[in-house]
């Protein structure tokens, strides 16, 4: 059970960087996720909200969702050098799309350029490997392991 | 008394010295064989990289066996340090087989000069380094392509680099594949791939990337090491370690996910998403392999690009020559470390095609193969292993008896032991520079948070790996190269 309050946290994995997002929603979990991934490059919470960017995804699972979600983070810091430091909005609809069950998220995020920050290592990609979408008495878990 | 090994209750029966294998199980379509030591072993059976080895000597079609290299850790889908072939015409294409990382490799370049020459100015070359080689998160390329010139790169490779005054024909032919795999087709690269791709040729990236400038430390095989251009100890060398950016990483998320969109059911049975494969003659196989072809290709340019800046560097730092002839930096070899090839080996007596996955693992042709270039062809192929930042890096030579056993293929390095948010609670990159100053190893870093997580204790021990590769007989040592100054993302 994570602690109070806690956004996400570090995991052991030999190789790559294994992080668990937490949330009272899902939305909130997922949110907590590209925080996590970021936080690994910089200290976030200096990170200025200048840049606002609006992300949509669609899927009919979950766990494509997720990678889908976070890959485009790794697109933006690459083509945009766009560090996320804030999650504004996001949520998650779920409907019926061509007799297809179709999640789709929307959210806002802000941050800013890496360029005066201090940033250290890279996301190469994110991973199916031991991805966890999971939720126990109303707390939200997400896991994730990204190629580093 | 032999120490017995075992992972999730399944036996690993020790074969011979340095070669192990994993208990067969039903499913298994072909042993898992796993080169290592006991040491080593003992690292191994903690982490998932033998049940992942297991997994995929369950796909259908894969060939002989499974190898598991002396460098092996637990990966995604494949292991890291995980070799297996598939017949050409029906077998599987695993995108994850491969990497993100496509191309990921090494570029060995050897110089004139000796450590007493380039010691009392490393700090200089080092800052001429860094301004000139990019490198660290966002770092961007100092040569602007259109997107008709990305193509070009991307379906070229090195051909590019010769007709724009980057690279020489020595270079070429010293370079796997000669620089350029033909089946490349940047149409099957995404516009997304390309984005990613289009500002980063020629730049180093971070994590475990680095470029050093190391001193040959010792010499095993004086002839061999001479026919590879290493002459003498205390020579200086340059070695990269680097792949093909961002553009090679979004080609294996594309594909992974085009395989999870069209082939729904055959992914829903794999206990791994990542394992994700698609039958070779798919369309979807055979347009990722195009596109893998491309992502390479752009991965021998991006190191080739900073070989340019290197020599540009050099010059910069000493002139334009040394006792009197022009100073020439050339390549020893450039091997790939994440790719897949059509390659010929015998099975059961049958002399057949095959797409050799190589994750983690270095190509290793023994003497005569024809694809190596022709002052090699006696000697067999360079192997070029990157050690950690403390240690050091070798150079081997690929052997018949890998060509026999292991689809010609050897470690790839020192292989990681300790996670990044282990190593980021027990160092400060600070500490890591200092305790490496101390050692006369001189580094410059675009972060110094970085190199926690880098330091040489979260390596397997180099020596180890190195060993087991020589005793083995799938790669045999030539010499020890130690960093002297190091440039890290």
């Amino acid at each position: 059970m994570a602690a109070l309050n806690l956004k996400f946290k570090y995991l052991d994995h030999t190789s790559e960087a294994k992080f668990q997002a937490y949330g009272k929603t899902m939305e909130e979990a997922f949110g907590n996720a590209v925080l996590a991934m970021f936080a690994m490059l910089t200290d976030i919470s200096k990170v200025n909200q200048k840049i606002t960017t609006k992300i949509e995804k669609k899927s009919t699972k979950l766990d494509t969702l997720l990678f889908d979600f976070l890959d485009e983070f790794i697109i933006l810091l690459d083509v945009e050098g766009l560090i996320v430091s804030k999650i504004e909005k996001i949520t998650i609809v779920q409907k019926m799309i061509q007799e297809k069950e179709v999640y789709t998220l929307t959210a806002i995020v802000k941050g800013d350029s890496y360029k005066k920050y201090e940033v250290h290592g890279d996301i190469k990609a994110v991973t199916y490997n031991d991805m966890m979408i999971q939720e126990e008495n109303g707390n939200w878990t997400v896991q994730v392991v990204v190629d580093i | 008394m032999t120490q017995k090994f075992e992972v999730s209750g399944m036996k690993i029966k020790k074969v011979s010295d340095y070669l192990y294998e994993l208990e067969p199980r039903s499913k298994m379509q072909v042993p898992v064989r796993i080169f290592s030591s006991e040491p080593l072993m003992e690292n191994l059976v903690k982490d998932n990289a033998i049940m992942q080895g297991k997994n995929v000597a369950e796909m259908p079609f894969v060939q002989k066996h499974v190898l598991i290299m002396p460098d092996a850790h637990q990966g995604y889908g494949f292991p890291v340090g995980g070799v297996a072939a598939f017949p050409i015409d029906e077998g599987c294409i695993s995108p994850g087989g491969i990497g993100f990382d496509i191309n990921c490799g090494v570029r060995l370049l050897a110089t004139p000069f000796t450590k007493e020459d380039v010691e009392p100015k490393i700090k200089e070359l080092l800052d001429v380094l860094f301004e000139n080689v990019h490198c660290g998160v966002g770092s961007e390329s100092n040569v602007r392509l259109t997107h008709t010139e990305l193509d070009v790169v991307l379906n070229k490779g090195l051909q590019w680099a010769l007709e724009n005054g980057y690279a020489t024909q020595d270079d070429i032919d010293h370079c796997e594949e000669s620089g350029q795999m033909k089946q490349a087709n940047a149409a099957k690269v995404s516009p997304t791939a390309k984005k990613r791709g289009k500002n980063q040729l020629g730049t180093l990236g971070a994590g475990n990337h680095f470029l050093e400038i190391q001193i040959v430390e010792e010499i095993f095989d004086k002839k061999i090491a001479e026919a590879f251009r290493i002459t003498k100890k205390g020579q200086i060398v340059v070695m990269i370690h680097s792949g093909s950016r961002g553009l090679g990483h979004q080609v294996c998320s594309d594909y992974l996910r085009r395989i999870e969109d069209e082939l729904p059911e055959l992914v829903a049975q794999l206990p791994e998403k990542d394992l994700a494969y698609a039958p070779t003659s798919s369309p979807i196989a055979q347009d990722y392999l195009q596109a893998m072809a491309a992502a390479a290709n752009f991965g021998w340019c991006n190191r080739q690009l900073m070989v340019h800046n290197i020599r540009k560097s050099f010059k910069q730092v000493f002139g334009e020559k040394y006792h009197g002839k022009e100073i020439e930096l050339k390549t020893v070899y450039d091997v790939a470390h994440n790719i897949a090839k059509i390659e010929e080996y015998i099975i059961e007596g049958v002399s057949k095609k095959m797409y050799v996955h190589r994750k983690g693992a270095t190509r290793a042709f023994g003497p005569g193969h024809k694809e190596l270039p022709k002052d090699y062809q006696v000697t067999g192929q360079p192997i070029l292993l990157p050690g950690s930042m403390g240690t050091g890096s070798y150079v081997l030579v690929g052997t018949d008896k890998a060509m026999q056993e292991t689809f010609a293929s050897t470690p790839h390095g020192a292989g990681r032991v300790m996670s990044r948010n282990a190593a980021n609670k027990l160092f400060k990159g600070e500490d890591i520079k200092n305790e490496l100053l101390r050692k006369n190893i001189h580094i410059k870093a675009a972060s110094w948070r970085g190199l926690s997580e880098e330091a040489p204790a979260v390596y397997k021990d180099v020596d180890e790996v190195v060993r087991v590769s020589h005793e083995a007989g799938i790669g045999k040592l030539v010499a020890k190269l130690i960093p002297l100054g190091v440039l890290k993302g």
